[in-house]
């Protein structure tokens, strides 16, 4: 069996996928899904960090 | 709705064939396939900003898809109700997506083999050089190449008498 000969069944298949018609809402609403955890993820960053830099503020005032 | 996400929505638009065809691949069920679809966007997008059109974009969405899925099974693998779920449909996408004899064949013989072979069958018929293969799956040259020349020897002697019957 020679698996050049199936080159253009695999077009075929290809073809009668992308036929079917994408829902562009489902794709969107994936994409805003991940923007809007990233935006959570930046947000819990800035406030452990900014939460870090008071702790050290307030321990290192010594002196 | 910004540019970027019309851009990436026209993108996933022209290359829907890919994707869907991998996921029907390797995921029988309907619900694993709008769920394995889901996750490639989701990565297909995360990456968006940083492709930078130095490979064409169908080879970007081909390595991004096939790791996406690759992965998703390694995962799904270690959950051994998963596999019994899948392979007890496995041999049902078969006659469904199947419409002349080269389609049966094609999809016979894909899922004949194993889910990393598979990638690597299905980017041999997309046209892919095995070095380039490689560098998608993240394999050297010569690892694709063994296991090219393994597959096109298991499939001889698993389908040289059985393509006979379906032509």
């Amino acid at each position: 069996m020679n698996l050049d000969e199936l080159k253009p069944a695999w077009q075929h298949y290809k073809l009668q996928n992308s036929l079917e018609g994408l829902n562009h809402q489902a794709v969107l609403r994936v994409i805003d899904q991940a923007d809007q955890e990233v935006h959570t993820r930046k947000l819990f960053r800035l406030v452990a960090n900014v939460t870090m830099f008071l702790i050290l503020l307030i321990c290192c005032q010594g002196g | 709705m910004n540019s970027s996400k019309e851009t990436f929505l026209q993108v996933i638009d022209k290359h829907q064939g890919i994707i869907t065809s991998l996921c029907k691949i390797y995921y029988p069920c309907q619900d694993d396939q709008r769920d394995a679809e889901q996750d490639i966007i989701l990565q297909l997008w995360k990456s968006f900003d940083s492709f930078r059109g130095e490979s064409e974009i169908s080879t970007w969405i081909y390595k991004v898809s096939l790791n996406t899925i690759l992965a998703k099974v390694r995962r799904e693998q270690k959950r051994p109700q998963n596999v019994i779920i899948n392979s007890s449909h496995e041999n049902r996408i078969i006659a469904p997506a199947a419409c002349d004899d080269d389609l049966q064949l094609l999809n016979q013989v894909i899922q004949s083999l194993k889910e990393l072979d598979k990638a690597i069958v299905i980017l041999y018929l997309e046209g892919y050089k095995s070095k380039e293969t490689g560098e998608l799956l993240g394999l050297s040259q010569s690892n694709i190449t063994t296991r090219m020349s393994r597959i096109k020897k298991e499939l001889k002697s698993k389908f040289s008498q059985y393509s006979h019957e379906l032509r």
